[in-house]
């Protein structure tokens, strides 16, 4: 960086004037009158050098330290405004004082016009008038030499600095522009002072620029901002700006000086490093949902692995439970013959108790045979031959089978069906051995009486509801929005443990006391209703009691 | 009144003999038994029976074979058989199975059942033999 002008930076040398430099005097004049009058005014305070002509002048100054010269304009060697010119083409550090005659006071004022300090007119000098002329010469030059170099350092500053820089008027017409910027208009400085930015510029782009101007103007503030400019046939520039008004003295706003310079590497950087981080940013998202999906994957994949579990325990308890019903009912056939044959082979009164041993007998193989039937229903292949059915008449039917169980065990019933049900698409006999099932478990949870509602209605599905309960066994899954038919069973007895309540549909579990049941009911009851694509749940509600919800399927689904 | 001549085909023996106690008793049946399946047909022609009652599933050879063969044979021309299974489920049990113009019963059959099925068997073959009513026979039979 550039350091402030200063009087240590001057150039050493004769121009360098200290006190005592300033102090000598180069008096060039060929009268020795004058030179003794001029010598005499200046006194003891300054040391005077004398020569008669203009190249022992020129000499003498190349020689020593001089603080100012006094040249007469009329010497042997040289006359009027070309000694000047001479002297100061030699030496242009050196203050000048012009000395001429009264008749010839015109040439020196033009020689002042050229740079001389100033002129005394011989014959009217006086002591006080000399004194202060040398002295004030002196100071001038040495003001200007400082004006020169600070003017320098500020052109330094401003013509190589690898900005371009440039400042208008009010009107918005350029006072000066640096090099670089001239060369970028490709014009002389001449050629861009005066002129304004719609005479370099499209008119549009010249337009925002007087608008800037007239922005930094009118607040008074610096203006920054970065310029995107496309030049055809090359790539998209950008360019930093700043913009500040210019002042004068009074602090009134003059015009406006700009500077700006080339930031397309740097915008480009920042494009790449944008572009970077929403690249990044994406990835991440793009990874957060592949975790999420293969997330989901594992839960779903380990949903199914429990359900093929599940299956195939099904399936080889089913394929058990056919081998086993056909070795358990041939010797169960050959012990119902033999019941028969006792039974026939008793007359009627002979023996009430072995009458009742028979009959216990008969009611053991009725069970056993119930068992093992349950057992054959599991494992028969699952096929349904689903029509349209009205549900209500279903239930109807159903609750007709089981009305002496229900009787005799003192139960309430109570319907509450909704007329006007869409058909249901069932295998009627499957599905009413489902329902003749819940109805039965009902009563059987309620030995002491109670009361049985079943229920009817349709809903629409929500899209929770539409979801797989968590943990339930479904081959299908109902869609958000689906009108299903429900069947609830409600019994008023003593609920179903809550450990237990996940058990439910397991084969041959029961809750019920041994010879109650034979542990396939609900089983059975799950298989019919997912060959129906159906739904069934059971649970316990608030008050105490189980509800059973079979969910079925319209017609029109 | 004509004792009808049954022969029940069965590989358990403690059953075929618990059959023919039971119809024996009843006076108005001839019982044989015949405990092997290979053997069922050598018998049968021998034993010329009016109705026989057949096992489905015996080592060897099964039920339906025998029954085909019975058919396929002249000298048992509108000889009924009733099969005897254990693999019939609760529905099928209850709504009565006919399988290719046969009647299935459930085991373990109750004397009552077995005996009115065997009746009502016996009395279509004797409207056969009148040829009279022997569409409605097969309707009864679920035969198309």
């Amino acid at each position: 960086m550039n350091a402030a002008p200063s009087e240590s930076s001057e150039p050493a040398g004769p121009a360098a004037a200290t006190l005592s430099d300033a102090a000598r005097v180069l008096l060039i004049e060929d009268s020795p009158a004058d030179a003794l009058l001029i010598s005499a005014l200046l006194g003891d305070e300054f040391a005077v050098t004398q020569v008669p002509g203009l190249r022992e002048g020129i000499a003498a100054a190349a020689q020593s330290g001089f603080g100012i010269v006094l040249l007469d304009l009329f010497l042997p060697d040289s006359r009027g405004l070309d000694t000047f010119a001479q002297f100061q083409a030699l030496h242009p550090e050196l203050p000048i004082l012009v000395m001429s005659g009264l008749d010839d006071e015109r040439v020196a004022a033009s020689a002042v016009h050229d740079g001389a300090q100033d002129y005394l007119v011989k014959g009217q000098m006086d002591e006080v008038l000399l004194h202060r002329a040398v002295r004030y010469a002196i100071e001038r030059k040495r003001v200007e030499r400082a004006l020169r170099d600070s003017e320098a350092f500020y052109q330094s500053l401003v013509e190589n600095l690898p900005q371009f820089i440039f400042r208008k008027d009010r009107d918005g017409r350029f006072t000066f522009a640096n090099r670089r910027f001239c060369t970028l208009l490709g014009r002389t400085l001449e050629e861009i002072v005066g002129r304004t930015d719609f005479d370099f510029f499209p008119a549009e782009l010249a337009a925002k620029y007087q608008a800037d101007d007239q922005q930094v103007m009118a607040t008074g503030k610096i203006f920054e901002t970065v310029e995107e400019n496309t030049h055809p046939g090359a790539e998209k520039e950008h360019v930093q700006v700043v913009k500040t008004p210019v002042f004068d003295a009074q602090g009134k706003v003059i015009g406006t000086q700009g500077i700006f310079w080339d930031v397309t590497a740097r915008v480009r950087g920042e494009e790449r490093l944008k572009k970077a981080h929403a690249d990044l940013a994406r990835s991440r998202e793009d990874l957060l949902r592949t975790l999420a999906d293969l997330q989901r994957s594992h839960s779903r994949f380990k949903e199914a692995q429990l359900q093929i579990i599940e299956m195939e325990k099904m399936q080889s308890i089913g394929q058990m439970a056919a081998g086993i019903a056909h070795e358990v009912k041939n010797p169960l056939a050959i012990i119902r013959m033999g019941v028969d044959y006792f039974g026939n082979a008793l007359p009627l009164a002979e023996d009430e108790a072995t009458h009742t041993v028979l009959k216990d007998m008969q009611d053991a193989l009725h069970r056993a045979d119930g068992i093992i039937m349950g057992l054959l229903d599991f494992s028969a292949p699952g096929k349904v031959d689903l029509r349209p059915g009205e549900l209500n008449t279903l239930l109807r039917s159903s609750l007709n089978l089981v009305k002496h169980e229900l009787k005799s065990a003192r139960i309430t019933v109570a319907t509450d069906f909704c007329e006007n049900l869409p058909p249901a698409l069932v295998d009627t006999n499957k599905i009413k051995q489902v329902f003749v099932n819940a109805l039965s478990n009902a009563a059987h949870a309620m030995p002491e009486g109670g009361t049985l509602t079943v229920r009817t209605y349709i809903k629409k599905l929500t899209p929770e509801e539409a979801k797989p309960s968590p943990g339930a066994r479904q081959t299908h899954e109902f869609r958000a929005g689906e009108r299903v038919l429900v069947t609830e069973i409600d019994d008023t007895g003593t609920g179903i443990p809550e450990d237990k309540l996940d058990r439910v549909f397991e084969p041959f579990f029961t809750t019920k006391a041994t010879g109650k049941g034979t542990g396939l009911g609900l089983t059975v009851s799950r298989k019919i209703v997912e060959l129906h694509d159906g739904a069934i749940q059971l649970q316990n509600l608030a008050p105490g009691g189980a509800r059973t919800t079979i969910t079925l399927r319209t017609e029109r689904n | 009144m004509e004792q009808k001549r049954i022969l029940i085909i069965d590989d358990e023996e403690s059953f075929t003999r618990m059959v023919r106690l039971n119809l024996e008793r009843t006076k108005r049946y001839v019982v044989r038994e015949e405990n092997r399946a290979l053997h069922a047909l050598t018998t049968a022609r021998e034993f010329k029976p009016d109705l026989i009652l057949l096992d489905v599933i015996m080592p060897g050879t099964d039920g339906g074979e025998i029954a085909g063969r019975i058919k396929a044979d002249p000298a048992f021309k509108g000889v009924p058989v009733i099969f005897l299974t254990a693999t019939v489920s609760k529905r099928e049990a209850a709504e009565g199975v006919f399988t290719a113009g046969y009647l299935f019963l459930p085991k373990p059959v109750g004397l009552k059942n077995l005996v009115e099925s065997m009746e009502n068997a016996l009395a279509t073959k004797a409207h056969e033999h009148d040829h009279v009513g022997a569409k409605a026979a097969g309707a009864r039979a679920g035969i198309k």
